[in-house]
């Protein structure tokens, strides 16, 4: 059981995706414009993850070492599609905010990696364990970018107004160099508190 | 003939995939160690933006004249996939010394949402096959020329005194928001 | 038995196939699932948008919409009746100048041939930067704009009235290029579907 644990947790601190392994950086930068875009953006992503999980761990002893990553293609894409296909359909408004980012979640590294390091060597439980932890590490990592990024950027959280309009927005947030500034920093201050807790 | 300068400029610096529309950021953090690697990704790249570009725009039509648009992002994926794999089995022949220098790169291709990303674009903005290319073309320039300058800027900064924390990616992610910054100034460019 | 280890060409083909048939089947199922909830969609973003951008209206513009010629190509225009007069008319406006593609507004108009607004219903713009064609401040340039007297849109860099968004010229520029159809659909509407009422009797070029 405490090896179960260790599988879903690994992903949300030790081996956060976003801040440690540094994947899935696109769609971070991209989306974490409003934490609503971020919350949306991280948990179509762990759908995605999840299922290509499953899947691939079920049939991970009928696939072909050498066509292994054309068939994880598929399997990863197909389910992208269908999240596309779903949010148009009932979650519109998001899908207009997510935009190219949705199609874009096939090349997000961090599918396609762990399904190459995880999902085609492990069982269905596990994978599943894996896919929802590093799911999460993501868009908490998202949500914190989005939420940093929506508060100085637009005065706003989840595009509720919160500061009022006498606040002078720091545009450069939602802007491109704001995020890169806001993942450096928030990296810079992860480190900081782990160098501290080393000691 | 402007209007093609005009697209070029507008690819490479306006709107730079990197510092303007977020793609390409995996690699760019991994290759962009030093500049050779750096120029070496970046020009696997532009052959594989370029090519990628072109194909897709046909893939697009017959998409279309299905009426099975909705499966783009498969075959899109997948074209790019096999499109990587034969580039790397004509460089290997080629040039095994360049395929050895870009190691494990040339398969992240694959995963770089730059060329996906500027696949899509290019039927969103109703390219048609010239504008396509070049604006394929354009994009893996910029992508590269971000991939250079951020190198030199790494090398740098890896003689200069930086608080503990703020050692390795922390730094280097600060550094590009500037870049970034810089690149803004662009905007205006294009008249 | 495993077969990871299949190295043979048949088997190969054989599962990437089948794995890309089920995949193509399973996807063409989902995609006839949710045509209808798109649609569906689709239609309220529109009423949304057509609220925004008519005057008080007591009809259904969706339903009430009507088609007119316009050199060729069909346009659907929605009109907004009170009490069965005209107060206001709808259609769609597109570029393809947007800086991530093909931007589509929805615009009001008055009868008399003024704007009365816009809504953004397709867009890939920068957030921050090109998105904020949808905030009251940059649409407010268009609001009151008589269509019969200045039918041209243009940036200020370009010579005309439209004071461009902050370091996102090539959004206000393609905003400004949707509306500059606007005058030949106004005129085609007037045209084709005159306003059966005293008030609406100018003669529309």
């Amino acid at each position: 059981m405490a090896h179960a644990v260790k599988e879903f947790s690994k992903g949300i601190v030790k081996e956060n995706p976003v801040f440690r392994l540094m994947l899935g950086l696109c769609p971070a930068l991209a989306t974490s414009t409003s934490a609503t875009d971020a919350i949306g953006m991280g948990l179509s992503m762990t759908f995605v993850l999840v299922s290509s999980n499953i899947v691939i761990s079920l049939i991970r002893n009928f696939i072909p070492d050498k066509i292994r990553i054309p068939a994880f293609i598929v399997v990863i894409a197909s389910f992208v599609t269908i999240v596309d296909l779903v949010l148009k359909g009932f979650m519109y408004d998001l899908h207009k905010s997510l935009g190219l980012f949705i199609p874009l979640i096939v090349v997000n590294c961090i599918i396609l990696g762990r399904a190459e390091a995880f999902a085609s060597k492990n069982g269905l439980f596990l994978s599943i364990l894996d896919g929802l932890g590093m799911g999460l590490g993501f868009t908490l990592a998202l949500l914190s970018l989005g939420i940093v990024r929506e508060l100085l950027g637009s005065g706003s959280l989840f595009k509720a107004d919160l500061l009022g309009p006498a606040y002078p927005k720091v545009i450069i947030f939602i802007l491109p160099p704001g995020a890169f500034i806001t993942i450096g920093l928030i990296m810079g201050l992860l480190n900081k508190l782990e160098n501290k807790g080393g000691k | 003939m402007e209007h093609i300068m005009l697209l070029i400029i507008a690819s490479i610096l306006v709107s730079n995939v990197i510092f303007s529309r977020f793609l390409g950021l995996c690699p760019y953090f991994g290759v962009s160690k030093s500049i050779s690697t750096s120029l070496g990704m970046g020009m696997a790249v532009i052959f594989v933006m370029t090519l990628a570009s072109g194909i897709t725009y046909f893939i697009q039509k017959l998409l279309d004249h299905f009426g099975i648009a909705f499966l783009q992002t498969i075959v899109f994926i997948l074209v790019i996939a096999s499109l990587v794999q034969l580039v790397e089995i004509v460089l290997k022949k080629i040039s095994p010394a360049l395929y050895q220098a870009l190691g494990i790169y040339l398969p992240l291709i694959t995963t770089n949402c730059a060329i996906l990303g500027v696949a899509i674009l290019n039927i969103q903005k109703s390219y048609h096959f010239v504008e396509t290319l070049i604006f394929g073309f354009g994009s893996a320039v910029g992508f590269t020329v971000a991939l250079v300058i951020f190198a030199g800027v790494r090398e740098r900064l890896r003689l200069s005194d930086i608080p503990k924390g703020m050692k390795g990616p922390a730094i280097s992610f600060v550094t590009a928001g500037i870049i970034a910054m810089a690149f803004m100034g662009f905007a205006n460019l294009v008249k | 038995m495993n077969m990871k280890d299949n190295s043979s060409l048949l088997y190969m083909v054989l599962v990437l196939s089948l794995l890309t048939l089920v995949s193509a089947a399973g996807l063409s199922y989902i995609n006839e699932l949710v045509k209808e909830p798109i649609a569906r969609s689709e239609k309220l973003e529109r009423t949304r948008a057509l609220k925004a951008v008519l005057p008080a209206f007591d009809n259904d513009p969706l339903e009430d919409k009507q088609e007119i010629d316009l050199q060729g190509r069909t346009v659907v225009v929605y009109p907004g009746r009170k009490q069965g007069k005209l107060v206001g008319l709808a259609f769609d406006l597109s570029t393809k100048q947007g800086y991530g593609g093909e931007i589509v507004l929805l615009a009001g108009f008055l009868p008399d041939g003024t704007v009365n607004g816009y809504y953004v219903l397709a867009s890939s713009e920068t957030p921050g930067l090109g998105d904020r064609m949808k905030e009251d401040g940059f649409k407010q340039q268009f609001h009151g704009w008589d269509l019969l007297k200045n039918p041209d849109f243009k940036v200020v860099k370009d010579g005309g009235k439209i004071q461009a968004l902050t370091a996102a010229t090539i959004t206000s520029r393609a905003v400004c290029d949707a509306f500059n159809q606007a005058h030949a659909v106004f005129g085609a509407y007037m045209k084709q579907h005159p306003p059966a009422t005293a008030e609406n009797n100018q003669e529309v070029q």
